[in-house]
């Protein structure tokens, strides 16, 4: 009687599981198999406790670009383990803006031990600001130990998000790029 | 008053030496940051009776190259120009190049310089070697270096110390050439569309040559690219010493190129937009707006649109607006303009797509 219900358990946790993997939004806009494929990693996300919304949205960015299905499920992939990665460095309790400001600095080139210095020196002084603008100056051609460098100075003297923003306009050029 | 000259015979090095500091930025004027200064006021020399009347004008550029061993090489050029009633005008020019550490608030520079300097048939090449720290003080920034220059007879029989107005007998001589060493200091205090700043400069060397000058300064930026700058001090001898130390007092317009004056710094002002004559993402009360993009149509997807396209809607003054305002946290977003390709408009933070391509981050609060 124990294994009949420990069994009904597991079955309803699974579709549960898969009804939250399960995005209409991704119906219209992927062939079957990608979404089927999208909708597997949304699923793995969702037992790590990730939030799916940054998933779907890598996947809707993709068929809105045109990439090819199998791209577009490679980069779903990469960013749910990126978010993996930044959920690690971050700790539990981050937000899901941390966490997708968290998986751009990693796609970047920052190290867990990185992630999880920035949040350590800023308390609740917030990672997202401080996190997106080291992906961005990497983006503009900085060495990672550049910007890192130059952000972890930062914080650590306990920079506000404005101080942050200058640091990123001093640092970089602005500019409209394809 | 910048401390630099040349004589008229040597127009055409200064012309090259202008156009290898300005054909690099012309391809990419992100990286170029230059300003012209032209100012007029009464200046009291040191070693004659009188005042004159001078009227100066400064051109200085510089062009930052990419990151090298983690140092960020950049070009600098600078040309200076002074008259007077009654001598001919002195000129100046340099070429160089300045490794920078890349600290945000702090860091240190090595830097060298060739460059010629004069007044009528006098004139002196010059070089210079420099070395020097820097740090960001809030909103302040303070400098402080020191540099060898070198000047000597080497461009003509007529050139040279002979004519120099500050005893230059007593400068040191090594081979023909003469130098002298300078320590200087300037500190720079920037409030919204207004800069102060202080600078110090002390030649070392024997008494006759000892000087110490020093600036005080401020400019009020009436537009972007275009402000009032006035300044009074105590300058030491210049272009190649055929301008005596002065006290001085001159007013004159100050011109910013490429590079960004102070008031185009304060982000999320339509002037800046405007002034960057890029198309310039703002998100300001959550509503996100374009500015400065003058095309017929503007598009924008993010993960606000699902990632479907929806037009922008046009304002004045080549501004463009989403109607709905945005939740605040990370957004992901990329603009196009009459149908071509989606990129990523500067204020946004760019960031690899995962797809070849890039797209902007935006923090809305």
């Amino acid at each position: 009687m124990h294994r009949l219900t420990a069994l009904l358990l597991m079955l309803f946790l699974q579709s549960v599981q898969a009804a939250k993997a399960q995005d209409p939004r991704l119906a219209g806009r992927l062939d079957s198999v990608t979404r089927a494929q999208v909708e597997e990693v949304l699923a793995t996300a969702a037992g790590r406790g990730l939030p799916a919304e940054p998933l779907v949205q890598k996947a809707l960015e993709g068929a809105s670009k045109g990439a090819p299905g199998p791209r577009i499920v490679a980069a779903v992939e990469a960013l749910q383990v990126d978010l993996s990665r930044a959920q690690q460095g971050l700790g539990p309790k981050a937000s899901a803006d941390e966490l997708v400001a968290g998986a751009a600095a990693i796609r970047a080139g920052a190290t867990l031990q990185m992630v999880d210095r920035i949040r350590r020196t800023r308390g609740d002084g917030g990672v997202a600001v401080p996190l997106a603008v080291f992906a961005d100056l990497v983006a503009g051609g900085m060495t990672v130990d550049a910007a890192w460098h130059s952000v972890s100075e930062l914080a650590q003297k306990g920079g506000d998000e404005e101080q942050f923003l200058d640091l990123r306009e001093r640092l970089r050029p602005g500019g409209a790029s394809p | 008053m910048k401390n630099c000259g040349v004589s008229w015979k040597s127009w055409d090095r200064a012309g090259r030496a202008l156009v290898l500091a300005l054909v690099l930025p012309l391809s990419a004027a992100a990286q170029f940051r230059g300003t012209a200064d032209f100012g007029t006021g009464p200046a009291t020399w040191d070693q004659a009776e009188g005042r004159d009347q001078l009227l100066n004008g400064a051109f200085g550029a510089s062009y930052r190259l990419s990151p090298l061993l983690g140092l960020e090489p950049e070009l600098l050029g600078n040309f200076g120009l002074s008259t007077r009633p009654t001598e001919q005008a002195a000129m100046g020019w340099d070429v160089g190049a300045r490794f920078n550490t890349r600290g945000a608030d702090a860091g240190i520079w090595l830097g060298a310089a060739i460059g010629a300097a004069g007044s009528g048939g006098r004139q002196s090449a010059l070089t210079t070697l420099e070395a020097g720290v820097r740090r960001a003080l809030g909103r302040a920034r303070v400098d402080l270096w020191v540099s060898r220059t070198g000047f000597g007879s080497r461009n003509g029989p007529t050139g040279g110390l002979a004519g120099d107005t500050a005893q230059p007998d007593t400068l040191v001589r090594r081979g023909g050439v003469t130098d002298y060493v300078e320590l200087g200091s300037r500190a720079a205090l920037r409030v919204s569309r207004y800069e102060v700043g202080l600078s110090l400069t002390q030649r070392m060397g024997s008494a006759p040559i000892r000087r110490t000058g020093w600036e005080l300064s401020g400019t009020w930026w009436l537009a972007p690219n275009f402000g009032i700058v006035g300044s009074t001090g105590h300058s030491l001898p210049q272009f190649g010493f055929t301008v005596p130390g002065a006290r001085y007092g001159t007013v004159g317009l100050r011109f910013a190129i490429g590079g960004r004056s102070p008031i185009q710094r304060a982000r999320g002002t339509d002037a800046e937009a405007k002034s960057s004559n890029r198309p310039m993402l703002l998100v300001a009360g959550r509503k996100l707006t374009i500015g400065w993009a003058p095309a017929r149509t503007a598009e924008v997807m993010g993960d606000f649109t699902d990632w479907k396209s929806q037009p922008l809607v046009p304002m004045n003054g080549g501004r463009w607006t989403l109607p709905a305002a945005l939740s605040p946290g990370v957004h992901y977003v990329n603009v196009r303009f009459d149908g071509g390709a989606w990129l990523v408009p500067s204020g946004a933070f760019k960031v690899d797509d995962g797809f070849g391509g890039v797209a902007g981050m935006i923090v809305v609060r």
